[in-house]
């Protein structure tokens, strides 16, 4: 007999929960660069494939603490130039990075800008917020502009998680999306379903009847 | 074909570069190239990106289909020149969220590409780890469809890997 189809193993039994995250931050500060996995275990190099497609938004499964949980993540690329960045980006993002360039002191002096901007339209004050001090191997080569304790201090007094990576070295990369993610699981304000917090869903009359007849477990 | 040239480009890749045990292009599976699709049209095999082989959807997670196979999205070898080439078969995704990990390009300028008298095209579907791409495709059908994503992963732009027993 042929083997029962292998939809069993295509659900999402294994994924905890999923979840909306932004990147945002000025151009040229490798936010694109974090979303990509740095490895010379590649089939294919650089050179034999076409010109890379700007990404505008993607589907990971990352694991945390031995647990699955699938990201949507947002990023700006092209979008902040105009700074129309509109509400539905926003909209029911659990998780916000916030980078900026470590060698260039502008993209840090902006990040208020970028906080101001996620205080009008973030739909929840409970949104979970990093700043990203990346091209932190620019230590290397001495063309750091913002100490990493300038960072720190910023980050603490807009109460946020802080970390420094290197998208070229990959370091602290995947620690900086698995503290989002962990810092997110023990908000669950901030995911379980509530009318309020609902993601992907326009604010009308439907939605309304459509949450009061969940269950509230 | 771009499986042609996509072999071509990872035959001519570094040998200490070698596919993942199990990890196969179609024209390698095991089985023939029919094997990547179960009973009920779904994939058999994992699928994952022909490069870096980041897992882009599980078994049964999309439905083989020959719809939209005059389609044709840029090659992604280089030694094409970005020519355009159609798949032998698509894999159709219900829902963004059956993906395990993948990428979607910007919008593309709406009168650029024509895609086929069935479908507008409206963003490339990429690798989430390495950004290769195009590996399919989103659009919207063009009669009928109404707002409903049409998401397609070109059959012979991924590499398949055999079930583990």
């Amino acid at each position: 007999m042929a083997q029962p189809p292998a939809a069993a193993s295509s659900d999402s039994r294994d994924i905890e929960a999923t979840f909306k995250l932004l990147l945002i931050g000025d151009s040229g500060t490798g936010k694109s660069s974090l979303l990509l996995r740095f490895t010379d275990d590649m089939w294919l190099q650089p050179d034999e494939v076409s010109a890379t497609i700007g990404v505008d938004f993607k589907v990971k499964v990352v694991e945390v603490n031995s647990k699955k949980y699938k990201l949507t993540i947002w990023d700006t690329a092209g979008q902040e130039r105009f700074r129309t960045l509109t509400s539905s980006y926003y909209r029911g993002a659990q998780g916000v990075i916030l980078v900026y360039d470590v060698s260039n002191r502008s993209s840090f002096e902006h990040l208020q800008t970028w906080f101001n901007e996620l205080d009008t339209y973030s739909s929840s004050g409970l949104v979970v917020k990093m700043i990203v001090g990346n091209k932190s191997d620019k230590d290397v080569s001495g063309g750091r502009e913002v100490p990493r304790k300038e960072g720190e201090a910023f980050a603490k007094s807009m109460g946020t998680l802080f970390i420094e990576t290197s998208a070229k070295t990959t370091y602290g990369v995947r620690d900086a999306f698995a503290e989002v993610v962990h810092k997110i699981v023990e908000t669950p304000a901030l995911w379980q379903r509530s009318p309020a917090q609902r993601s992907n869903v326009s604010l009308n009359a439907e939605s309304a009847s459509d949450s009061s007849s969940m269950c509230a477990c | 074909m771009d499986q042609a040239k996509l072999a071509a480009a990872l035959a001519a890749a570094s040998s200490a570069r070698r596919p993942a045990e199990g990890v196969h292009l179609l024209q390698d599976v095991p089985g023939g190239p029919d094997a990547v699709a179960a009973v009920d049209g779904g994939n058999a095999l994992a699928i994952r990106c022909p490069s870096c082989r980041s897992l882009v959807l599980r078994p049964g997670a999309a439905v083989k289909s020959l719809e939209h196979t005059a389609l044709a999205l840029p090659s992604i070898s280089r030694a094409d020149g970005g020519a355009a080439t159609p798949a032998p078969f698509v894999w159709s995704v219900a829902d963004m969220m059956r993906f395990e990990n993948i990428g979607f390009s910007k919008p593309l300028p709406g009168d650029s590409l024509g895609g086929d008298a069935g479908l507008q095209i409206e963003r490339y579907l990429a690798c989430a780890d390495c950004d290769l791409g195009p590996l399919g495709c989103s659009g919207h059908l063009a009669a009928g469809g109404g707002a409903a994503k049409t998401l397609l992963i070109f059959g012979d732009r991924v590499a398949y890997e055999a079930a583990r027993t």
